[in-house]
């Protein structure tokens, strides 16, 4: 009788410590994600603040067209994932003016202000895409651990939800393509 | 007297018949070196033959240490003086034809305090390195050197033991991104690299880093001290890129990002750039064999594109 009661006991708390390890590691992916989204806010930022100034850029080069209207994006925090693909959204087709109206605009295109605005913005794309990548990478792995049994198990008893991937637009990844 | 010639020139710029006799003297330095060592092989072989027969260990012993020393005292210094010319014309002309600003010193190596401050590799007890390197290849400014590292340890019977822990190329690269935290990714078979752990300062240690390349995780661990600077080095380009570099060289590859810097370990067990006093001097298959060397250094260049300034300078 006793030998049984021992096994019991053992896989009880075996049961107990592997809910705990499982709960524990699920928290760990929660606060790695909510690193990573912070990660995008920081490389969002930067980009609105060197596409502001690029902006100012081109309007003092062309003062007299009609279609230099950029598109107004607001930028404050604890923005959604939804707010912030808008946001990028936007300045993904403010670029795309810019990069028309530098064709447009030789002298602008060949200024040394805006070739250093030009290094900036890739180089804070390349930080943007890297806090977007190391984000999808947690959610992918978050995401892949909720619904694998037993895991499942701990995050449905925890009411864990997926995540939201924060994608990739097809118009931002033509931003690499600058010509310097 | 014609060393003083083979001594103070290269092959590069001069014309054929130059050339060709500097070729000459090196095979004639060569011949001699050849010559000796066969000598001296000789005369080791009869000396210890000739031991055996008085079968005493102790003469044995004394035969071969004999015979040692005959080889050095009669061959180390021609083979030496064939090594030191067949580096300073051959290799020396190679590394001119495909890189400038070359500055290659044989006989040095790099500092063990370099590879020791990445504080990624293990760096045993003996720390050997030479055919030193620093030229600029695209633009792109690089060291490298031949490098060899070993433990020593001495058993409870008294017998010395090593272990080689590194045996093959270091390079070190200027990269073309800034980057702030020390990122390693080091190929799982990889196994004498080390990392700043439990005992680093909390923002010093290195922690694993999955990335989104599964095939990528399979091959390589990735530590890093802050995780997006991995994301921001590895690419998928770069990862692609450095699976290519996996495919197409033979070794284990260690690769430290550090200080804007790239140091690679290629643990391949190799010594390159090594010139053999029994193989003739051919100045056309010399140079393709060198040349061919050459291109573990090239290869990193070209496929990581290192060359690549697109991400340098920007940063407001």
């Amino acid at each position: 009788m006793v030998p049984i009661i021992i096994i019991i006991l053992a896989i009880i708390v075996i049961a107990i410590v592997w809910y705990i390890s499982i709960s524990n590691k699920l928290n760990r992916y929660i606060v790695k994600i909510d690193e990573a989204d912070s990660g995008i806010d920081v490389a969002l930022t930067k980009r609105y603040d060197v596409l502001t100034k690029m902006m100012d850029t081109v309007k003092a080069y062309a003062k007299h067209e009609k279609e230099t209207l950029f598109e107004v994006i607001q930028m404050r925090q604890g923005m959604s994932l939804e707010e912030k693909k808008d946001a990028n959204e936007k300045m993904n087709r403010n670029m795309e003016k810019i990069n028309i109206l530098a064709e447009a605009y030789p002298e602008l295109k060949s200024s040394e202000n805006y070739k250093t605005l030009q290094q900036s913005i890739v180089e804070v794309e390349e930080h943007l895409q890297a806090a977007r990548r190391m984000y999808n990478s947690n959610v992918s792995i978050y995401n892949q651990m909720l619904v694998t049994f037993p895991n499942s198990i701990v995050a449905n008893n925890k009411h864990m939800q997926k995540k939201e991937f924060f994608e990739a637009e097809e118009s931002k990844k033509s931003d690499v393509k600058i010509e310097l | 007297m014609y060393m003083n010639n083979v001594d103070n020139q290269n092959v590069n710029g001069m014309n054929t018949n130059n050339s060709n006799n500097i070729i000459m003297e090196l095979e004639n330095l060569r011949l001699k070196a050849r010559n000796r060592a066969i000598i001296a092989i000789i005369i080791g072989i009869l000396i210890v033959i000739l031991s055996f027969f008085l079968i005493q260990p102790f003469i044995i012993i004394m035969a071969i240490a004999g015979a040692l020393l005959i080889y050095r005292a009669l061959c180390a210094k021609s083979t030496k003086k064939f090594v030191d010319n067949y580096k300073k014309i051959i290799i020396l002309d190679a590394f001119n034809k495909k890189f400038s600003d070359v500055n290659y010193k044989p006989n040095l190596g790099i500092d063990s305090n370099v590879i020791a401050q990445t504080q990624m590799m293990n760096m045993g007890d003996i720390y050997y390195s030479n055919d030193y390197i620093n030229a600029k290849y695209k633009n792109i400014n690089f060291e490298s050197a031949d490098v060899l590292i070993q433990d020593v340890y001495t058993d409870s019977d008294g017998d010395t033991h090593y272990t080689t822990l590194f045996q093959g190329q270091w390079f070190i690269f200027d990269f073309n991104k800034s980057f702030k935290a020390d990122l390693q990714v080091c190929e799982k078979n990889f196994t004498n690299a080390k990392r700043k752990g439990l005992f680093a300062k909390k923002e010093e240690q290195l922690h694993k880093v999955e990335l989104e390349d599964i095939e990528f995780n399979k091959l390589f661990n990735v530590y890093s001290q802050v995780e997006v600077e991995a994301f921001y080095v590895l690419t998928p380009n770069v990862m692609q890129h450095i699976k290519e570099l996996n495919n197409k060289i033979p070794g284990s590859l260690l690769f430290c990002f550090i200080n804007n810097k790239l140091h690679v370990g290629l643990y391949n067990n190799k010594d390159l750039f090594e010139a053999s006093i029994f193989r003739k001097v051919d100045a056309v298959k010399d140079e393709q064999r060198t040349l061919q060397e050459i291109s573990y250094i090239t290869d990193f260049v070209d496929i990581l594109q290192l060359d690549n300034t697109l991400f340098k300078g920007g940063e407001m």
